[in-house]
């Protein structure tokens, strides 16, 4: 079995070793969207093992997490999960990117449990990670994770054309999946949440004190946009 | 089963061994095995609980601070845990593994069950409404199901004690059929969150009232030589159980306050099996299967106390049948099982895009609604001008916390970098949510019986479920629609599924594990399994003190009220014993 802690020290020690290459954060706002430069790859008609592995069970140590299935994403894909993170959320404030805080272990996880929810992005995500490298083929002659930055912006920004043509839909609703699984992954990471302001296992002795005089301005202020009586 | 089996089981009895006898044996240790547990020692009776889980110690064993980014999966709901990971409910959920149960077909019912000590009283929402007098009386006032035996003011002295045992933090509601609380008893109820007081003012202006929740939480400390619980210190999730007993579960309050009167003894992994009967008109004790070595054992008890949860005391009650009782036990009304009954819930949401962008700040507060929308068409009910008999309130949800996996963070915009960034923390406590809770009213097509094929690994029948809502619950669920999209609109709010209808929005039978109805009270043993006091009318030493008894299931969550029927039936039985009944 794995705990949640050695997930993440093999992932930190998986880019120590060079192996994943994580890119800076991009400032998206400076990108400019370059049209692909070729045709579009065709969705890839995996055959994927099914799970046979055991869940954590009905009664499991929650005072000691653990994942008790093996893990089942190969180092390249793992290098594509990585560098999406990044691009995807680049970071907030001083704190790193998906990729740098380890969202391509949270996604093998995620992608290796035997559970339902799980399995359906399964089906997927190992796709649209090989749809990333044919793609990128396509594009430069080589992997998503050897490509150049500028091919690995395009193809995403691809991916956020509107509206869908109609071989883009697989890719598209997949990404858009993998999007929310990995918002949910990086803002759940508790050094994000504290970046962010989100207050969460911070005791308060004593009586809830509410909302700051801040807070409760800001709240004045949109009653009294809509009409509304703030002394309710 | 045949009569055969049945009689085999019985004559199966004679070779298992018989443990003490004791005042009473009390089967389950949730919220009205473990209040009787309480009451009973309290009274100087000795008792032998028995529990079907493990034992439990939430002191110990709830981790109450553990980030999700330590769970697996983020602590994410599976099969295993289907309220996530870090939820207190040990080996349960909507299956428990090889104690499996079957609804009839083409029908859906969902049964939640925990197999631990103090049941589901350590995960739950700890919301405790207190029934009004019209909710003891609903035949009276609408002409459908029944009436109870008992009135408000017969409970409400049982309510004031039991509020003030288990620690409840609440205001003052002052509102029609919804009794406030002596306000010495209540703890003070924290101040509104942003989110609630937006909701609380969009209401008012639609002539609906919101007012404080009151909440089995501690927001004062409740010091006790036994079980000594701390004030609510605002921050962590009380699914999980809480180790300072803050929030009201038995494990850390009426068990350990019942062991130190060294007169419980508390058996886990004990499934119970039947209600061993000295005559026909007197139980002996229950017998359970010893789950570790599997074999079977009686304890011999001057009365029985059932509290197993709606489903399992039918369930045990069917399993009792004899040759005199084929039926089940305590069955000559023909009502075991029959008059189930669950909340109706449906949940609307709408994202507020003015609050995108407001200050953020700690939000967390007690976990629970510290405000919510109580039932206020009492007057409009009673005049025939809506197309439904029962009320329903609305809880609050919506604070600042983590994107989750939901509508909020899959509506976000198709872009990515820093302007998907900027949208997730742009809609950062936005989302505000209300779940509505309706009273269903009882019909005859919601039931659980015996499954005539299916049994468990202990070789016991399961339970099968028949469930089906009525157009009141539809009508309800509209209306409930209706109502929450006005209050969404007024705050400006874009409402998630604002086209879905009531057929499609109402919950799943047995979905918000408020299960009661299948043993009713009532005046009556003809068409009630027990009586006012929560006896058997057939069997007078066999008490049931859980939501089996209730003659109606008010919107307004019924732990309290199980809790409050539960010391009302057991200082009765305690009474009884100490007088030399049923010896």
């Amino acid at each position: 079995m794995m705990s949640r802690r050695e997930t993440f020290s093999w992932f930190l020690a998986v880019v120590a070793g060079g192996t994943i290459p994580l890119l800076p954060p991009v400032a998206l706002a400076d990108t400019k969207r370059v049209p692909l430069t070729t045709s579009v790859a065709t969705w890839p008609d995996l055959t994927l093992k099914p799970i046979s592995a055991s869940g954590y069970g009905t009664d499991p140590d929650t005072q000691n997490p653990t994942v008790p299935w093996p893990l089942i994403l190969g180092s390249n894909e793992l290098e594509i999960l990585a560098i999406l993170g990044n691009l995807v959320l680049p970071g907030e404030g001083a704190i790193g990117g998906a990729g740098d805080l380890g969202i391509a272990g949270f996604l093998n996880e995620w992608v290796s449990a035997p559970y339902p929810a799980q399995q359906v992005d399964r089906t997927l995500f190992i796709p649209l990670l090989q749809w990333f490298d044919d793609q990128s083929v396509l594009e430069q002659g080589c992997t998503f994770q050897k490509a150049s930055r500028q091919t690995q912006i395009n193809i995403i920004d691809e991916l956020m054309a509107s509206p869908v043509t109609p071989i883009m839909d697989k890719p598209f609703a997949a990404f858009k999946r993998l999007k929310v699984v990995m918002i949910f992954g990086y803002y759940s990471t508790s050094a994000v949440l504290e970046e962010i302001g989100i207050s969460q296992n911070t005791p308060i002795m004593g009586p809830y004190p509410g909302p700051t005089d801040e807070a409760l301005s800001h709240l004045h202020v949109l009653l009294s946009s809509l009409g509304l009586d703030a002394d309710f | 089963m045949t009569f055969w089996d049945c009689k085999a089981l019985a004559d199966s009895a004679s070779t298992h061994r018989s443990t003490e006898d004791v005042d009473a044996v009390i089967v389950g240790s949730g919220a009205g095995g473990s209040m009787a547990a309480y009451v009973l020692t309290k009274a100087g009776l000795n008792c032998v609980l028995l529990e079907a889980g493990r034992s439990y110690d939430a002191t110990t064993e709830t981790n109450m601070f553990g980030g999700a980014d330590i769970a697996p999966l983020r602590g994410s709901p599976t099969p295993d845990k289907p309220m996530g990971y870090f939820d207190a409910t040990v080996d349960g959920g909507w299956q428990v593994p090889g104690e499996p149960y079957t609804v009839a077909d083409g029908e859906k019912f969902g049964w939640w069950r925990a197999r631990m000590l103090g049941g589901r009283t350590n995960h739950w929402a700890r919301h405790v409404p207190r029934f009004g007098p019209y909710d003891f009386k609903p035949h009276t006032r609408d002409g459908l199901g029944v009436d109870w035996p008992v009135t408000y003011e017969e409970v409400s002295p049982y309510y004031d004690r039991v509020e003030a045992l288990i620690g409840v933090c609440g205001g003052h509601i002052g509102l029609e059929n919804h009794p406030d609380s002596p306000a010495e008893v209540l703890h003070p109820a924290p101040i509104p969150r942003i989110t609630e007081m937006l909701v609380a003012a969009a209401a008012k202006d639609l002539g609906i009232p919101c007012v404080p929740t009151h909440t089995a939480i501690l927001t004062r400390d409740m010091p006790d030589k036994n079980a000594p619980r701390s004030a609510c210190f605002n921050a962590t999730d009380c699914g999980r159980g809480c180790s300072i007993g803050a929030a009201f579960q038995t494990t850390t309050s009426l068990l350990p306050m019942a062991l130190a009167t060294g007169r419980l003894r508390i058996i886990t992994k004990a499934m119970a099996t039947r209600v061993v009967l000295k005559n026909e008109n007197l139980a002996h004790g229950v017998e359970y299967i010893d789950i570790k070595s599997g074999e079977k054992h009686v304890v011999g008890a001057r009365s029985v106390v059932l509290a197993a949860s709606a489903g399992e005391t039918a369930r045990l009650l069917l399993n009792s049948r004899t040759e005199t009782s084929p039926n089940g036990l305590a069955n000559r009304s023909g009502q075991v099982g029959r008059n189930l009954m669950d909340t109706v819930g449906c949940h609307v949401e709408a994202q507020i895009p003015g609050l995108e962008g407001r200050p953020i700040y700690n939000e967390f507060g007690i976990n629970f609604p510290h405000l919510y929308i109580p039932w206020w068409l009492y007057k409009e009910q009673a005049e025939g001008k809506l197309d439904f008999p029962r009320g329903y309130h609305f809880e609050i949800g919506g604070r600042f916390d983590a994107p989750d996996l939901g509508r909020t963070t899959r509506d976000l915009p198709d872009v990515y970098g820093n302007q998907l960034q900027d949208s997730v923390k742009k809609t950062l406590g936005t989302t505000i949510h209300l779940s509505m809770r309706g009273e269903m009213v009882p019909n005859s097509n919601c039931f659980a019986e015996l499954d005539p094929k299916v049994v468990d690994r202990f070789g016991l029948p399961v339970l099968r479920f028949h469930w089906q809502w009525s157009n009141f619950e539809i009508n309800q669920v509209r209306h409930g629609l209706e109502t929450s999209n006005k209050i969404f609109r007024r705050m400006g709010g874009i409402i998630h599924d604002e086209n879905v209808t009531p057929e499609q929005a109402i919950s799943t039978g047995g979905a918000l594990i408020h299960e009661a109805g299948t043993a009713r009270m009532g005046d009556n043993p003809q068409n009630s399994v027990v009586d006012n006091f929560s006896a058997s009318w057939d069997i007078p030493n066999l008490v049931l003190t859980d939501g089996s008894v209730f003659a109606s299931n008010p919107h307004k969550n019924l732990t309290l009220t199980i809790l409050a029927l539960s010391v009302r039936a057991s200082e009765r039985l305690a009474a009884k014993l100490m007088s030399g009944g049923f010896s």
